[in-house]
């Protein structure tokens, strides 16, 4: 695959087709937002008790990232960086209404200043999809791209999405191109990215777990220990701060893959049941 | 994806959390290699099952193996090995060896660490897995609840054991990759109200009815329902559903698997290389078709029973077996006549000198006279300079990839195999033939390349398809994916002019030069004592470059004679596919001078012959003994300039990859005189072996040193060269440096080194080149099999020194500045090489070379050998079939 990284603006004049057409959207379903990191440093974040904003170097400010709903991370061509997420990973279900969104965009901003969209529109950047910077414009593109939540977290983008779409509404078409990487019926197993379509919501703030975090995901393994051993120190920790837990197997046979599906499967879980949000 | 060797070393490990207990992923490298790898097991998530490849990893946290906790090594198609910490301790083995280790330990497991415990478990049913679930169940209810025991235990460990289990079938019933990605997504859920587990597979995915079944049956599942049986508590009661989430059943065409059957050794390699990721094609075309698509019957006992359980039989054959009456092509025929209705096809392997038999009409052998449902594939297509993706592999890989690919395009749709049946069904002179039409990007490749065995006349019927790259990705670079094409074309019966003018087209074009103008005519040449094997494919070919080269390009290696024949008759020999003699041909035989070149590919010259050999040319030999980076090597020279070894050091000529893997230049000391040092002991010798115990000289790739001593002889030095082409130069090797693998060194004169240096030696040299590129043995006999000029005499110590030099010989020499070699050598390209022998000079030296042999006034290579042949009584005439 050959990478064309997408720049902040695009060659064309800037446009804001597909943010008029999702202001006109209904509102989709009502999810959690998903932050995931690998195991090493979800243990420092509960001991500090924070997720905390970090400088991006695609917007270069201090910002913290959630996906609406989804657990999505990065899927083909792992680099170096993210492969210990994919390893280890560690995912933190926190409450949307504790979230005061800076930006919202459709899909993960970092693969696509990374150039892994290849549908994507080469005369267009990355600003030229932004969204309401809400967490009712997340569920906005969530109706408007989506049937429900399953079809979302399958990456299964409305069948007629473009139908009544001119073709000089570049944005809205090279989303649909580009949110179809997500989705699983349509590409070869292996290699579609579950992030072409997971919603990225941003925030500017810290966030102070106790309270916010409803779930958490994380190996079994952190569960056993003897009396005073790191893990029950990091278990105390958990307990102290109120939040609920839940493990996926992790065994060296496994594949990073394997505990993506499984971790989805735990998240759709909880978002189905938690539809008192 | 990185192709890494198949054996490993257990370098080191990551630990999942600080816990002295637990399972680790495990590191492995080649040893002293930077690159780390962890292994891929054959079934996902099984540690039941076997290694199936390695792939690179950068780990963050690693503990780096130190040594004493011993030396384990694991190889692709082991069986899976863990690495397991108990109390700090690093136990490594298959999960079997390391619960025999544990013995007796369970228990402290189950109390402490129950999620290892299961983990070591898990595929042993019986009261042992029970415990340790238990345990885990009882540890999960302690530190948070009962609620989160109990989806631990459904929704965690039970959909953890029914995934392995489901996937483990669905391989067994070789299930399509789609089937094999959808049962990852699975969820267990307990459904309160019926008391029931229920195993969900959601998912958009679009599955054929057979890739459901076991999830479908496994309400009826004995192993299931024992694994359910174990839960803990009231769950171990609840009865167990899988079902489809969407529904989404639909019956998709698939294709049975496709019977190979080698004849021949080539063959059976060939049949290896498609059967080596266990018969998954390295292409795909479509996700829902099985996995698995190749299966490998032995041709001695091929008892295939028909069309029921096979799309088609696809014989590979050697070439040398067609003809002989080999019995197991009666079987096979036998069995075809029995079965009637199953297809075959018939892949020829290629022969290294030459077209298969099968694929030429006149000579073809009728392997299966009365079978008229057989096709032929041209295989010849892998052999073409034009071949579409990595050019470095070898033909047999290339030809594994084509039949491969023609296979998958065969079974595209249903009728496909038939359909081809019927078109070539009853015509002899008819095959089967797979292009390449456009990439990914949408490049057309507009230009057809006819094959050695085919034209492009005949289309009856053709399947294009695009083809990706599947899940072998370690195979990736070798093909290249896009839309191919397979289509039926005629067997030539004469004449190969469009071939050649393609191929001479393509080296044409490879310099921007417009071909269409240049190419002034093409037409068959009847040439009679050519002595060709196949003496109709051949193509007369004049280009109009100054001055005009009249080329005979052939289907096949020419011999020496073949070469002496054609030049007679005004026409350089060469194979089609020796696109670096055809460069020379057309862009170097411009430059005055010598001309009349010998090819690159050409039947061995010595071939046949029991030459005499001299013992003056070696490769270096000597263990590398004991390497130490230079710059350590000089400070201990600065601290110990009195000791015995201070004099014994050679600087070792460098490579490209040794100085990049050394970070720098390394001197060498062999071992007898290592020994001594150690003998000696002290200070001097600790601070060597300090500085020289951890370099390992393969890692630099540095097997092998000139380490000898010099000759003492006057007038003699030592010399050291690369086989070079089209000039080789022999370089002075001072006596404080060592070359390694890939020179060639001797002892002799200057006259020797101008011998070397001339064009005469390079000719010999490529009039043998199949063999001096062979295995190194051969290598060192060719090289030594040099018919040196009577003037010559090897010494006692096997320098070669001329005896009696000629004045014209003694005025080439006067001129002569060979290069010195030194630890700061750098590979010159083949250019700069030969402009260290500059053209005018090189003809001055190579006329009084062969003014040696008593040869005046030819500036044609091909005309100097023979000579030289004809001189020593080496006969290099056709032998007649």
């Amino acid at each position: 695959m050959t990478k064309k990284p997408m720049k902040m603006t695009g060659p064309s004049a800037p446009t804001s087709d597909l943010r008029d057409r999702v202001s006109v959207s209904r509102l989709g379903d009502h999810l959690p937002l998903v932050h995931v990191t690998e195991m090493g440093f979800g243990k420092e974040i509960l001991v500090s008790g924070q997720l905390k904003a970090t400088r991006c170097k695609v917007f270069d400010r201090d910002l913290l990232y959630f996906f609406l709903g989804r657990p999505a991370y990065r899927l083909r061509d792992e680099s170096e960086a993210s492969q210990f997420i994919s390893r280890y990973p560690c995912v933190f279900v926190v409450d949307p209404k504790r979230i005061t969104p800076s930006q919202v965009y459709p899909f993960d901003t970092g693969a696509a200043a990374a150039g892994f969209y290849e549908g994507a529109d080469p005369h267009l950047g990355i600003q030229d999809y932004l969204l309401e910077g809400s967490y009712d414009g997340a569920r906005k593109q969530l109706g408007f791209a989506f049937d429900g939540i399953d079809d979302y977290f399958e990456g299964r983008v409305k069948p007629d999405l473009t139908d009544d779409v001119p073709e000089f509404e570049q944005a809205t078409l090279s989303y649909v191109a580009i949110a179809n990487q997500a989705n699983r019926g349509k590409n070869d197993p292996n290699t579609y990215d579950d992030r072409a379509s997971a919603i990225e919501i941003a925030t500017h703030r810290h966030l102070d777990l106790k309270g916010a975090v409803q779930l958490l995901i994380m190996p079994q393994q952190f569960v056993e220990g003897k009396n005073g051993s790191k893990n029950v120190v990091l278990l105390n920790r958990i307990k102290d701060l109120g939040i609920d837990v839940s493990f996926y197997v992790w065994d060296p046979a496994r594949t990073p893959a394997d505990f993506r599906a499984e971790i989805n499967a735990k998240v759709l879980n909880f978002a189905k049941g938690s539809s008192a949000l | 994806m990185i192709s890494p060797p198949k054996i490993m070393t257990l370098v080191g490990y990551e630990r999942l959390t600080e816990e002295p207990t637990g399972f680790c992923t495990g590191l492995y490298s080649v040893k002293k290699e930077n690159q780390t790898f962890v292994p891929i097991a054959s079934v996902e998530g099984s540690a039941n099952s076997t290694v199936a490849g390695f792939r690179p990893v950068s780990p963050r946290t690693p503990h780096w193996l130190d040594g004493t906790e011993g030396s384990f090594l694991l190889a692709a198609g082991d069986p899976w090995a863990d690495v397991l910490l108990v109390n700090d301790k690093l136990h490594f083995g298959t999960r079997p060896q390391l619960r025999t280790a544990l013995d007796g330990k369970l228990d402290e497991l189950y109390a402490d660490y129950p999620f290892t415990a299961v983990a070591l478990l898990s595929d042993v049913s019986g009261s042992d897995r029970r415990e340790a679930v238990k345990a885990a169940y009882q540890r999960v209810s302690k530190v948070f609840d009962v609620d989160h025991a109990e989806a631990w235990a459904t929704e965690t460990y039970f959909r953890d054991q029914v995934l392995s289990h489901l996937r483990r079938k669905l391989i067994a019933r070789n299930a399509s990759p789609i089937a094999l990605e959808a049962v990852r997504h699975i969820q267990v859920l307990r459904e309160r109200g019926e008391n029931k587990l229920i195993v969900t597979m959601p998912g958009s995915f679009e599955l054929d009815p057979s890739d459901v079944g076991p999830l479908l049956a496994l309400g009826d599942d004995r192993e299931a329902l024992s694994l359910a049986s174990e839960l803990p508590g009231d769950l171990g009661a609840l009865s167990l559903r899988g079902r489809l989430a969407d529904g989404k059943l639909v019956s998709h065409y698939r294709p049975k698997p496709i019977l190979l059957i080698p004849f021949g050794k080539t063959a059976g390699r060939i049949c290896a290389m498609i059967m080596e990721e266990g018969g998954v094609p390295r292409f795909l075309v479509d996700a829902n078709w099985p996995r698995r698509l190749f299966e490998q019957a032995h041709s001695a006992v091929v008892n295939f029973p028909g069309r029921e359980q096979y799309s088609l039989a696809v014989a590979v054959v050697d070439d040398d077996m067609v003809g002989h009456g080999v019995i197991e092509f009666d079987i096979l025929q036998s069995i075809i006549r029995g079965h009637g209705d199953i297809p075959l096809l018939v892949a020829p392997t290629l022969p290294d000198r030459g077209p298969s038999r099968s694929l030429t009409v006149e000579r073809q052998f009728p392997i299966f006279e009365h079978d008229l449902r057989h096709m032929l594939l041209d295989t010849s297509a892998a052999r073409t300079s034009l071949y579409v993706g990595n050019r470095s592999t070898t033909i047999a890989r290339r030809t594994s990839l084509l039949i491969e690919q023609a296979c998958l395009l065969m079974l595209q749709r249903p009728d496909y195999v038939d359909r081809f049946a019927r078109a070539v069904r009853g015509e002899r002179d008819l095959c089967l033939t797979l292009s390449f039409q456009k990439d990914d990007d949408g490049f057309l490749a507009d230009r057809f390349f006819p094959t050695e065995a085919a034209s492009r006349n005949s289309k009856s019927f053709s399947v294009r398809a695009p083809m990706r790259l599947g899940e072998n990705k370690s195979r990736q670079r070798l093909a290249r994916k896009g839309v191919y094409e397979l289509a039926s074309a005629r067997l030539r019966s004469e004449g190969i002019s469009d071939l050649a003018v393609a191929v001479i087209g393509d080296v044409l074009r490879q310099r921007n030069i417009n071909p269409d103008d240049l190419i002034k005519s093409e037409r068959h040449v009847e040439i009679p004592g050519l002595g060709l094997k196949f003496p109709d494919l051949t193509a007369g070919i004049e280009v109009e470059i100054a001055p005009d080269a009249r080329l005979l390009v052939l289907a096949e290696s020419p011999t020496l004679e073949t070469l002496v024949v054609a030049e007679n008759h005004g026409y350089h020999a060469v194979r089609y596919t020796d696109t670096s003699t055809l460069r020379r041909l057309l862009f170097d035989e411009a430059r005055p001078g010598w001309r009349w070149t010998i090819p690159d590919d050409i039947v061995p010259v010595a071939s046949r012959l029991d030459l005499e050999t001299t013992s003056v040319f070696s490769r270096p030999s000597q263990n590398p003994g004991f390497l130490v980076p230079a710059k350590d090597w000089s400070e201990w020279l600065n601290a110990f300039p009195t000791h015995p070894l201070a004099t014994r050091a050679r600087a070792i000529i460098p490579t490209v990859a040794s100085g990049r893997k050394a970070g720098g230049l390394l001197v060498a000391l062999n071992h007898r005189d290592v020994a001594n040092a150690a003998r000696l002991g002290g200070d001097a010798w600790d601070a060597l072996y300090a500085y020289g115990s951890p370099l390992n000289p393969p890692h630099y790739g540095i097997n092998h040193l000139s380490l000898s001593e010099s000759v003492e002889e006057p007038n003699v030095e030592r010399w050291a060269f690369r086989l070079t082409s089209p000039s080789i130069v022999p370089r002075l090797l001072p006596t404080n440096c060592a070359v390694g693998d890939g020179w060639f060194v001797f002892d002799g004169d200057i006259f020797s080194a101008a011998v070397v240096a001339s064009k005469v030696f390079s000719a010999w040299i490529r009039a043998n080149a199949p063999q001096v590129n062979g295995p190194a043995r051969q290598a060192d006999r060719l090289l030594n099999s040099f018919p040196w000029p009577d003037n010559f005499n090897t010494t006692t110590q096997n320098a070669i020194v001329c005896i009696s030099p000629t004045t014209e010989l003694e005025a080439a020499c006067a001129a002569l500045e060979l290069p010195v070699l030194a630890p700061d050598f750098v590979e010159p390209s083949n250019r700069s090489a030969e402009r260290y022998i500059g053209s005018t000079y090189g003809d001055q030296l190579t006329s009084a070379v062969l003014g040696l042999y008593g040869i005046r006034d030819t500036s044609s290579e091909i005309e100097a050998i023979t000579r030289i042949c004809d001189h020593y009584g080496i006969s290099y005439r056709n032998r007649p079939d």
